[in-house]
């Protein structure tokens, strides 16, 4: 030893592992065969955890480890982004949860045994509370002759739930996920290139109809989006069905779809009978009739929160209804109807709403013609055809005297903006209020943005004056 | 499209801007209104707050922008979809009309090629026919011509919406493009602002930090000045009181050294004083030293002497102390020895006595018995004899031969031990004798055990009753005088300037050890000179030459001879050894018993039936038996005869009885028939004859 010191410069004492050090570095080594963990102290399991190979069996690892070192060895080992912070700083519930998104995304049905999803499943049934699914692989498609196709078109589509298109049947996973919360689901083929077809991008209908019992199996789920999926009337009004009576659900997400004014009206009755406080129908097809059913209900509701309607087609029809609804509505926060086609006749009802109404906090009425609109307006008076739904002429009047003065020149009648203005200058609550792209004047826009602003700073400084005075006392 | 986009998404952001400055002014303003008013810490505090509200507003209106610039892209990719939604919505409204007036346009020519076709029918020259035929073909073609047309015309802006569509994908690339360029360029952009945000915070902290500090520094500095200026004059004040006390500490210093001054030149008289004192001393003191060195000498030499000698004392007495704890010791361990040696002793001298009486009980018991079982044999053997005696008379009388008794006196004499115990024989008496004298002797020696010549003479005259305390001592001391030479010379020359008498005890005692004899034995020695001095005078009575004797007989009238005194002592040890022997062996063995008398006497009783008488006994025995067996012979004939006896009376008997029934039946028939019964009567005639004969 001692020569050994004497020839070797570089030789210390401390790359002589301890003998505990050994011992631990032998178990490592035989992990599988003779696993040793529980009895250890949190130090040595951290040493375990740190040196113990990665491609020990998952469903031998799932049970001996718990969170922590080990499985962000493995996430790591297996993706290059790792953001535990979406995973409730559990690492492994990120790799439990992307796992099984992968399995899931590369399910080919028919191809695929379901039983790689269930062994997966009771692996990790406890772990996961969010699955993030961003595509679902169609079954592969027997090449056919182009007159069996063409023979086979009809047959098709009538009995089109015989297709055999049929996607990952989701009753075989959710019911046994007993700590499941959010689910996202896209129906889409991630890449597909030149073998682009528009089914790729869609549910069937026993796709839908399995999916829906599979959520109502699943009482855990809070979250459900399903965004991407060419979500029809049908097919919403199915879903729709199976979650009246879900007991955890609260938020509901169809963004992106093609939900129209019967699925919306199913929508409607959704909000009057579950608890839903978050509904987001961005990009829809929704129209008058449907916004008019969903202001019905959020007129009765008491637990939503927020409302996403953008990029519908409600029209003033809808926009007036719900703005009426709000009249009666106490809970909602958020309100969002940017790009609908709205009018002045909306805002118009909006401000009646903001006046009186302190609890919403954020508007979004971007990309509607609030400002211009009144030319219609005019026209309809021109004609002598009076809007009833225009309470405040007063605005037109003055409107109209301005325009028989300037006789040529295009009207520019901010009704609406001066309208929100007003009622902007009696609110205390509202704290954002996106008016981009609605030809308000800018003035007025850097004035309600002013106002917008004064009520957000009050209300960041009420809440620390009053913990200093709470301090004080 | 993207320049509006432009617009409205730079349009917010000067305001906001301008808003920030605004707000850093009024907040200036502000806070250069209320710094004189306010003074001190809330002053500072109040600044604090300011800051932080200042801060607060930058803040937000950061996330503001941030959250602007987000939401103007999506407002503006909203309007986008818009615009394409409507611009999809015209053209399928432009195409439907088009295609309604092309239905319409069409559903006209048809109309005409119907009438055409009824026209064709009513029709009959052929020409005409021709012609309408041509004008229907015509028409058709151009419903042909027209669809080909529209068709065209959609495959064309089919056409054109796919350039279009390319176009706009290409443009929606390059958007994305600049997006993301705009992106990283806010995201640079906020960064920046966010980095001068913090330049500013900072900056504004650090002022904050420096002015406390400026004012820490200052609050320090006074402090320290006030307590150096407090230091400074507990300093002075310090150095005053050391420079005073210095003074005082000097003046005494002075007194005292002027004390001490006078202190020493007194000190230095006396010592001069002493001084002088002291050499006179010495001057004396030296004379006398030089006498006491001379004695000192002296006293030296015997100092070491007494040194030496002390050493030696010391030595010696060590040693005798040690022999003493030794000798202590020994003696401890001798006297311990001894106790039990003696106790040893003790125990075996018992045993020894006990053992010696239970062999005296038991060879009584032994005696006892022997005499007992030889009396009772004695008895039997005379019984014996008697019966004898009489079977002799018996036989004799039976032979009618005169029977005498042998000798009756000896068969009344008892058997000699019957005898002995009537009488005492003298071997027995001598033993017993000599018994009474031995345990006297014996019950003298343990109770009265030093005071011997007393004994001795009160023994001696218990026996002799003539035997004087001066005899005996005369006797004693010419014993002593003869056995001269048996005492040591040392014992003699001690014994010389004691008494007499105490010589003599003295020797004897010697003298006694030496002959192996004991004190008990004294008076038996004595005895046996007197006996012999008796014995000698009877000797000379008889042989008539004790004159010598006789001469000095009146002073030592019953003294022997010193010349005898020898051979008697040797005698009577002799004498004595056998004793003690045969004495040990007397208390075992019985006494030797006189088997020749007892010999005679046994002889006698068996001979007291004689050899003739014997012989004589054998033949009357021969006799005897010859008779008893003719006797037996006629015993065994005797039932015999009385059987026959018997028969002959039962013969009889019957004879008699026939006799009668054979007259009764010749009575009965006497006279028919007489001759038959003669033949009749003779037949039972000749039975009878026989049988008469028989029975004989």
């Amino acid at each position: 030893m001692r020569r050994i010191i004497a020839e070797d410069l570089d030789w210390s004492l401390a790359t002589v592992s301890s003998l505990s050090n050994l011992c631990l570095q032998c178990i490592v080594n035989n992990f599988e065969e003779k696993p040793i963990y529980e009895e250890l102290t949190s130090s040595e399991k951290d040493f375990i955890q740190n040196r113990v190979s990665l491609s020990l069996p998952l469903h031998f690892a799932a049970n001996v480890f718990p969170d922590g070192v080990y499985w962000k060895r493995r996430c790591e080992q297996k993706w290059k982004v790792c953001d535990v912070s979406n995973y409730g700083e559990s690492w492994k519930r990120m790799f439990f949860e992307r796992q099984l998104e992968n399995i899931i995304e590369l399910f080919v049905p028919g191809i695929t045994e379901p039983k790689t999803v269930l062994d997966m499943v009771t692996l990790c049934k406890d772990h996961i509370k969010k699955l993030n699914i961003a595509q679902l692989l169609p079954p592969v498609k027997e090449p056919q002759t182009e007159d069996e196709e063409q023979a086979t078109e009809l047959t098709l589509e009538n009995e089109d739930d015989k297709s055999g298109m049929d996607h990952f049947d989701f009753r075989i996973l959710l019911d046994k996920l007993t700590n499941l919360e959010e689910l996202h689901l896209v129906y889409k083929v991630k890449s597909c290139g030149m073998n682009f077809e528009w089914s790729m991008f869609e549910m069937t209908n026993r796709d839908c109809e399995s999916l829906a019992k599979a959520l109502k199996s699943c009482k855990t789920l809070k979250l459900f989006r399903l965004h991407l999926s060419h979500l029809e009337d049908k097919k919403c009004r199915l879903l729709v069905k199976y979650l009246l009576d879900h007991p955890s659900l609260r938020t509901l997400d169809f963004s992106h779809n093609v939900i129209g004014d019967s699925g919306a009206r199913a929508i409607g009755k959704l909000l009057t009978k579950s608890k839903l406080e978050i509904l987001n129908l961005y990009d829809n097809n929704i129209g008058g009739p449907g916004a008019k059913a969903i202001a019905h209900a959020l007129s009765k509701n008491t637990t939503l929160v927020s409302l996403n309607l953008c990029l519908n087609r409600l029209n003033d029809e809808g926009g007036q209804a719900i703005c009426k609804a709000l009249l009666n509505n106490k809970t909602l926060l958020h309100l969002q109807l940017g790009a609908n086609g709205v009018t002045w006749l909306t805002a118009l009802s909006l401000s009646s709403v903001l006046a009186q109404n302190n609890t919403l906090k954020s508007i979004n009425l971007s990309c509607n013609t609030l400002g211009e609109c009144c030319i219609l307006h005019l026209e309809a008076r021109a004609t002598k055809k009076v809007n009833p739904l225009c309470h405040l002429g007063g605005y037109c009047h003055r409107g109209l005297v301005k325009t028989t003065s300037g006789s040529s020149m295009r009207p520019s009648f901010h009704v609406g903006g001066n309208a929100l203005e007003e009622a902007m200058s009696h609110n205390t609550s509202v704290t954002e209020c996106n008016i981009h792209l609605t030809d308000i004047e800018e003035r007025k826009v850097s004035v309600i943005n002013q106002m917008v602003w004064n009520n957000q700073f009050r209300k960041q400084e009420t809440s620390p004056r009053e913990k200093n005075t709470e301090n004080a006392n | 499209m993207e320049e509006a986009d432009k617009v409205h998404e730079e349009a917010p952001e000067p305001p906001v801007l301008s808003d920030n400055q605004e707000d850093k002014k009024g907040a200036s303003s502000f806070k250069g209104k209320e710094d004189p008013t306010e003074e001190g810490n809330e002053e500072l505090k109040t600044k604090m707050q300011e800051e932080k509200k200042d801060v607060n507003k930058r803040i937000m209106s950061l996330q503001k922008r941030l959250t602007t610039l987000v939401t103007n892209i999506q407002t503006a990719a909203d309007a986008k979809e818009m615009e394409r939604r409507s611009g999809m919505e015209d053209n399928c409204r432009i195409r439907d009309e088009r295609l309604k007036n092309d239905a319409k346009a069409c559903q006209e020519k048809v109309e005409e090629i119907r009438k055409g076709w009824s026209i064709v029918n009513q029709k009959v020259v052929h020409s005409e026919l021709q012609s309408v035929l041509d004008s229907q073909q015509q028409l058709c073609a151009a419903v042909i011509e027209d669809k080909k047309k529209l068709i065209r015309d959609l495959q064309q802006e089919r056409r054109v919406k796919e350039d279009q569509y390319l176009k706009n994908l290409r443009r929606l690339d390059e958007e994305i493009k600049l997006m993301l360029d705009r992106m990283q360029q806010q995201f640079q952009n906020l960064s920046k602002a966010y980095s001068e945000e913090l330049t500013q915070l900072q900056g504004v902290y650090q002022q904050e930090i420096e002015v406390l500090l400026a004012k820490d520094k200052a609050k320090l500095d006074k402090h320290m000045k006030e307590h150096w200026d407090t230091e400074l004059e507990s300093l002075m004040e310090r150095r005053r009181m050391v420079e005073e006390s210095e003074k005082t500490v000097h003046d005494v210093m002075l007194e005292n050294t002027t004390k001490i001054k006078l202190m020493q030149l007194e000190e230095n008289a006396k010592s001069q004083a002493r001084l002088r004192e002291q050499q006179q001393m010495k001057g004396k003191s030296v004379v006398l030293n030089l006498k006491q060195l001379e004695h000192g000498n002296k006293n030296a030499a015997y100092n070491a002497k007494l040194e030496e000698m002390k050493g030696k004392i010391l030595g010696t007495s060590k040693e005798v102390k040690n022999l003493k704890t030794k000798y202590a010791k020994q003696k401890d361990k001798f006297m311990k020895q001894r106790q039990y040696l003696s106790e040893v002793h003790k125990r075996s001298r018992q045993h020894y006595e006990r053992m010696q009486k239970e062999v005296r009980y038991t060879t009584a018991a032994d005696a006892r018995k022997f005499e007992e079982m030889w009396v009772m044999m004695e008895e039997e053997v005379t019984q014996l004899a008697e019966k004898a005696l009489a079977i002799d008379s018996l036989i004799c009388k039976h032979l009618g031969l005169a029977w005498e008794r042998p000798s009756a006196a000896f068969m009344e004499s008892p058997g000699p031990r019957r005898s002995q115990e009537h009488d005492t024989n003298p071997n027995s008496h001598l033993l017993q004798t000599r018994h009474p004298s031995h345990c006297s002797q014996r019950m003298m020696d343990a109770s009265v055990g030093p005071s011997l010549e007393r004994d001795s003479e009160h023994s001696t005259g218990v026996e002799e009753g003539e035997l004087s305390s001066e005899t005996l001592m005369k006797v004693m001391e010419l014993l002593c005088d003869e056995t001269g030479f048996l005492v040591e010379d040392k014992l003699r020359k001690l014994l010389v300037p004691m008494e007499k008498n105490e010589q003599t005890i003295v020797k004897l005692h010697s003298l006694f050890a030496v002959l192996g004899l004991k004190e008990k034995d004294l008076p038996k020695l004595l005895h046996e000179f007197l006996l012999m001095y008796e014995r000698q005078q009877g000797e000379r009575t008889e042989g008539a030459e004790a004159m010598e004797n006789s001469a000095t007989a009146d002073s030592t009238s019953r003294l022997i001879k010193p010349n005898y005194v020898l051979p008697t002592l040797r005698r009577f040890l002799e004498q004595h050894r056998k004793r003690s022997s045969s004495h040990q062996q007397s208390s075992l063995s019985h006494p030797a018993r006189d088997t020749s008398v007892e010999e005679a006497y046994w002889d006698r009783l068996g001979n007291i039936i004689t050899e003739e008488k014997l012989k004589l006994w054998d033949a009357a025995e021969r006799e005897l038996k010859q008779y008893e067996e003719v006797l037996m012979d006629i015993s065994v004939l005797v039932p015999e005869t009385e059987l026959l006896r018997q028969q002959n009376t039962e013969l009889r008997m019957q004879l008699q009885q026939i006799l009668s029934t054979v007259l009764n039946s010749l009575w009965l028939s006497a006279e028919g028939r007489e001759k038959k019964s003669r033949t009749r009567k003779s037949r039972p005639s000749t039975t009878t004859s026989s049988i008469t004969q028989c029975s004989l």
